[in-house]
């Protein structure tokens, strides 16, 4: 009896947890759905910097490594574009939550954390998939067909990745209620470092030495590593496979969990210093 | 009669000193931000250079492969490194005016400015001159880091004629300027203008590559654009390759006729959308 009324309470829980977590993601898509201009603008800006890339990676690839240089390419800005969606979306959401002067009372009610985090980045993960696949043909069109060596093994992959970019996201929401104005420099130098040390828009072994020990500590490299190669074929550069699937899967778990840790001490830090709603 | 007139111009020099004096303080308190403008470019340029190391076994290797698919007799590692600078500089002026505009709705400043008997020429002249010195500097010191990061001689090529044809090369850009002010007035969403335009503007520039091996209908608009002119002639001073249209002389002629005719379309249709805005709503509103 004290074991399925725990069990009802659990359950209760999770019911309460996906309606906050629904609502707040609604609500988000609807903000998206009513700036039609900037909606239908970043749907264009993914194939510019597809077709900027590829086109730098092409000219300077020998001929017979072409499918391999479009394969690279793609599936290198899958985990930059995801990654950089994460970064900016969930920090520029508190942020206008602050100028709007509805994060405090939002931090009052008792919301759990992770939904708050999560449901900011719901809509433009949806639109973000979108645009990925819209971008698959239109790369496709442009410079013919390019491997897909094991789909399935490599969504299982992206998905865990995608929990690795929470992790780092969740966590850099945390500096954004800290550093308040000066967040989107620091958003910027982040997404650059983390574009060259994680060498995601070229083969690890491109790095000087002392950059690849560092893009080793990282466990977003892993991601970008054996997603890449699940998909265009060949060895992971960093470490055998299963090392690789392992780290990814761990971090997959570990990283969100910090990143709400280290989100929820700023903010109970900044309930205690009054300064939540300044900005 | 005189004094009145050299008063009045006075004025003007007053108006638009203080709006560049404005905009370096306000870039003095974001140190960040001016050191991410000269790092950012090489960071941007670095992509395709180890990208093309990568792929094609070694640097020199790379350089034959660039050679041989685009027809350039250039050091493909100086030439990205030029492109990514001269883009950033570009894009500083491209988004100076229109983020000045949005900047000022958000904060609420912007009608009343708008209110004071300060001509808008004034300011706008006081925000070219600062991204003009701004230009210059974060170019220096970008192309300076770039170079030494991938071991290249700075000083080769003609780099006082690079950095006069940068300054000539942003006057139409200012043109521009106008015009995405304009648009921003209008659709208000700033962010997603330049985050989105901003790699197209790369891609007609040939950053990273010559407009040559892109299709011809981009061709044509890459050819349209004055940013094209001055990237690729920055380019050509500091490597030694042949100018676009085989003569300096005619280059610059391109580029001073888009100096005359940028500003001049891009004023007017700012006023005009700023006039029609007035008398719908006020540009207070964002």
């Amino acid at each position: 009896m004290t074991s399925l009324s725990f069990n009802q309470e659990q359950l209760g829980g999770l019911r309460l947890w996906w309606n906050e977590f629904g609502c707040m993601a609604k609500k988000e898509f609807i903000v998206l759905s009513r700036y039609k201009f900037s909606f239908i603008l970043s749907f264009f800006q993914i194939f510019f910097i597809m077709f900027i890339f590829t086109v730098a990676a092409l000219i300077l690839t020998p001929p017979d490594k072409t499918d391999y240089g479009v394969g690279f390419m793609f599936y290198s800005f899958i985990l930059f574009i995801y990654l950089s969606t994460a970064l900016w979306d969930i920090g520029n959401s508190l942020r206008e939550e602050q100028y709007q002067g509805t994060l405090e009372s939002l931090f009052m009610t008792p919301i759990s954390y992770f939904s708050t985090l999560l449901s900011r980045i719901f809509a433009n993960l949806v639109w973000t998939s979108v645009n990925v696949m819209a971008c698959f043909f239109f790369m496709t069109l442009v410079f013919g067909e390019f491997s897909l060596i094991n789909v399935g093994l490599g969504l299982i992959i992206l998905i865990l990745s995608l929990f690795v970019c929470f992790g780092i996201a969740f966590g850099f929401a945390g500096l954004a209620l800290r550093y308040k104005e000066s967040m989107n420099i620091l958003t910027n130098f982040l997404q650059f470092i983390l574009m060259i040390v994680c060498a995601m828009f070229f083969p690890f072994s491109a790095l000087p030495e002392i950059v690849e020990i560092l893009a080793r500590i990282i466990p977003l490299s892993y991601c970008v590593d054996l997603f890449r190669t699940t998909m265009i074929g060949g060895a992971p550069e960093l470490l055998p496979f299963e090392l690789e699937f392992v780290i990814v899967m761990l971090s997959a778990l570990i990283l969100p969990l910090l990143g709400v840790l280290y989100f929820q001490s700023t903010v109970q830090k900044a309930k205690h210093e009054g300064n939540l709603a300044e900005y | 009669m005189t004094f009145v007139l050299k008063d009045y111009s006075l004025k003007h020099l007053g108006v638009l000193w203080g709006t560049f004096v404005v905009r370096v303080k306000i870039l003095s308190r974001y140190k960040g931000s001016l050191i991410l403008d000269i790092i950012i470019p090489t960071l941007f340029a670095s992509i395709p250079i180890l990208l093309g190391q990568a792929f094609a076994g070694s640097i020199a290797a790379a350089s034959t492969n660039f050679q041989e698919n685009t027809g350039l007799r250039a050091n493909y590692v100086v030439w990205i490194i030029i492109g990514a600078n001269v883009f950033g500089t570009v894009m500083e002026s491209l988004w100076m005016f229109g983020l000045f505009v949005r900047r000022e709705q958000m904060l609420g400043t912007l009608e009343a400015i708008v209110q004071t008997p300060a001509h808008k020429l004034s300011i706008l002249g006081g925000l070219a001159l600062y991204v003009e010195v701004k230009s210059v500097f974060t170019f220096i010191l970008g192309y300076l880091l770039g170079c030494i990061l991938f071991n290249i001689d700075p000083l080769q090529g003609n780099i006082l004629l690079a950095l006069i044809l940068l300054l000539i090369g942003l006057v139409p850009i200012f043109g521009l300027s106008f015009l995405l002010g304009a648009l921003i007035m209008k659709v208000k969403q700033a962010n997603s203008l330049v985050n989105t335009l901003q790699w197209l503007v790369g891609i007609l520039m040939g950053v990273f590559f010559p407009i040559t091996v892109l299709p011809v209908f981009l061709q044509v608009f890459a050819l349209i654009f004055p940013g094209f002119y001055l990237n690729y002639d920055i380019q050509a001073a500091l490597t030694g390759l042949n100018w676009f249209l085989g003569n300096l002389y005619l280059d610059l002629s391109v580029i001073f006729l888009f100096a005359l005719m940028c500003p001049f379309i891009g004023y007017q249709i700012f006023t005009k959308t700023e006039y029609r805005i007035k008398k719908a709503e006020g540009i207070g509103q964002f």
